[in-house]
């Protein structure tokens, strides 16, 4: 590194913030990404339940329900909202799951991947309809909140639940 | 991946320490880079970018900082030092107190990195920071996650004058098999005691207080365990650090335990912070104004709740009450009784880390003196009392010398039997500690989350 002095560039002080320049990019890159919601989870689950109340084609899923289609215990989450298919003909789904830590990410997303490829193959064959609305399957991770929505139309359930976490 | 998970325990450590041994000494800062490297990756790999742009970050604020001091221009090495400074606290205070995925051992690797551009500006060390050097002293792995926090003209001057001792690296192995007994077996278990202590709803006067008895000797055994499996996994790599806990539950002051808890902390904020501001040397006014700041910090740095920065200023105020009130008149008070008095103050304190919100803190607080408390005594508190007993005792003789000091009575004398009864009573702790994580779910170390 050339020393200087006076008037001249210090080189060391320029790289300096550039590299602070880097830094700044990938906290906003996080902020607009990952961030940890503090929103309460009652808030969250009642703006997702309003936009799928007159869906009659979805049931409220309990913890059994939970364990069964997702393979994970309830206990470990902050919280969890299932509204599952109330027939062997529907594919509408909201799985909505407050983390306990953003670590568990990775738990969850795997669930979510292993549940939605079985409705895939439950239905790849024989009901088009029901498969063409899988492979519109929305799974939105927002830090400590993932949902997982199976919907003809995702849109107004995914705006619900990213307005409610801010 | 921590210090007490198996896959470190019986994987990584016997094979790095396997490297080490028989690659040539040129190679061993390399390798040791590369270690820490895959340690922090494996922990946290997304974090591993940031870490590194921080580093390169302050490698360069170091490198122009020491040109600026070189060429006799102090102003502007001033300057930038308050801007680097100000940037790394800043990027603290962001992932601190926004909610942002903390990277690993932020709050600690933030601290060794402003130790550097001080040492540079003040002159404690030389104004040229070598790249790998400071690379090094960043990413080592036994420090990196939970300190400690080590300064950097003390790592420098091991850096590349370190060598593998055999006393040095039975001293080190020795202290990391006592951390990991700490941790494993005692910490570990005292985490679930208090959960269900907790959990009880009817809390009594006495179960109050066991909490608090479960939780100080907790927080204790888990940090210093940490503390110790770090300096002695630094010690088998043939570095030394100084000790970070030297029996804070035995001090007969406030002032005392903070010179015996958390060592590096303290010593950081004191050099860093308390000296430059005027330290003692000034009037009464002034210090306690820097006394307070001291603690405020030391609250804030510690996490981003109001329960922090509560129990900041209230050891504050303890210590500006000892320094300037009571100090010289608790001298008069036998020396058990001072350490009776100055383990409830600091006990009580900790309330407000194991309770999470400042109504819960205040309400466990009152609970301790009868206030909203479901009676003084009741048959579950007997209960809870008599079922932890055995491992309250042994946490207490832990948190005192007493348990060093009657092992070293016992097996350290001239004959060669002792000897093996020492190897033997090491190689028991292991086990058991060993059986500890199996027996239960993997835990981190408490103070990696602040």
């Amino acid at each position: 590194m050339k020393k200087l002095s006076g008037d001249k560039i210090n080189y060391a002080d320029l790289i300096k913030w550039i590299f602070a320049l880097l830094i700044i990019v990938l906290i906003v890159l996080k902020f607009t990404g990952n961030r940890v919601s503090n929103a309460d989870f009652k808030d969250v689950k009642k703006a997702v339940e309003k936009t799928v109340k007159d869906d009659d084609t979805v049931l409220d899923g309990d913890n059994v329900m939970v364990k069964r289609l997702y393979g994970i215990d309830p206990a470990d989450y902050d919280g969890i909202m299932l509204k599952y298919p109330s027939t062997n003909m529907n594919v509408n789904e909201v799985f909505l799951v407050k983390l306990k830590d953003v670590k568990q990410q990775d738990q969850i997303l795997e669930a979510v991947e292993k549940r939605l490829e079985t409705q895939k193959n439950n239905f790849e064959n024989y009901g088009t309809n029901q498969y063409s609305i899988l492979k519109k399957s929305v799974t939105d991770v927002q830090g400590n909140y993932i949902m997982f929505v199976v919907n003809e139309k995702t849109d107004p359930i995914v705006k619900a639940f990213e307005k409610s976490l801010k | 991946m921590g210090f007490n998970s198996l896959v470190f325990i019986f994987i990584l450590l016997p094979f790095a320490l396997l490297v080490y041994k028989y690659i040539p000494k040129q190679w061993h800062n390399i390798f040791l880079l590369i270690l820490s490297l895959f340690f922090y990756a494996w922990g946290s790999a997304p974090a591993l970018i940031m870490i590194l742009l921080s580093v390169g970050f302050n490698f360069f604020a170091a490198r122009g900082i020491g040109q600026h001091i070189e060429s006799g221009d102090k102003r502007t090495a001033r300057i930038q030092l308050i801007a680097s400074v100000a940037f790394d606290v800043a990027l603290l205070a962001v992932y601190k107190y926004t909610g942002l995925d903390m990277p690993l051992g932020i709050s600690f690797y933030s601290f060794s990195v402003m130790s550097c551009l001080f040492d540079v500006y003040y002159g404690k060390t030389s104004a040229q920071v070598e790249f790998f050097d400071f690379f090094l002293y960043v990413m080592f792995f036994p420090k990196i996650i939970s300190g400690p926090i080590v300064k950097w003209e003390d790592f420098r001057a091991q850096v590349h004058n370190h060598a593998v001792t055999r006393d040095g690296f039975l001293q080190g192995f020795e202290l990391f098999l006592a951390g990991f007994f700490k941790k494993a077996l005692l910490a570990d278990k005292l985490g679930v005691t208090l959960a269900s202590l907790l959990a009880r709803p009817q809390q009594t006067v006495g179960l109050a207080w066991i909490g608090v008895f479960v939780y100080s000797f907790e927080l204790y055994l888990d940090f210093s365990g940490y503390s110790d499996m770090a300096i002695g996994l630094a010690r088998m790599f043939g570095f030394s650090f100084k000790k970070n806990f030297d029996y804070p539950y035995t001090s007969e002051s406030v002032s005392v335990f903070w010179r015996r808890w958390h060592i590096s902390l303290g010593a950081w904020f004191r050099d860093y912070v308390y000296i430059p501001l005027g330290g003692s040397r000034c009037n009464r006014g002034t210090q306690i104004r820097n006394l307070m700041i001291v603690w405020v910090l030391t609250g804030i740095w510690h996490g981003s709740t109001l329960n922090y920065l509560i129990w900041g200023l209230y050891h504050g105020s303890l210590v500006l009450l000892d320094k300037f009130v009571i100090g010289e008149r608790l001298q008069k008070v036998p020396r058990r009784l001072r350490i009776l008095l100055t383990d409830a103050a600091v006990f009580i304190g900790w309330v407000f880390f194991f309770r999470t919100g400042i109504g819960d803190a205040f309400a466990h607080i009152g609970r301790l003196f009868g206030i909203g408390a479901a009676g003084f005594w009741s048959r579950a508190t007997t209960f809870s009392l008599t079922e932890n007993l055995i491992l309250l005792i042994i946490a207490a003789l832990c948190c005192s010398p007493w348990m060093k000091n009657m092992h070293a009575k016992l097996t350290y004398k001239k004959d060669g039997a002792a000897m093996y009864i020492s190897v033997a009573l090491y190689v028991i702790l292991f086990v058991f500690g060993v059986a500890g994580i199996l027996g239960s779910t993997w835990t981190s170390f408490m103070y990696a989350n602040f």
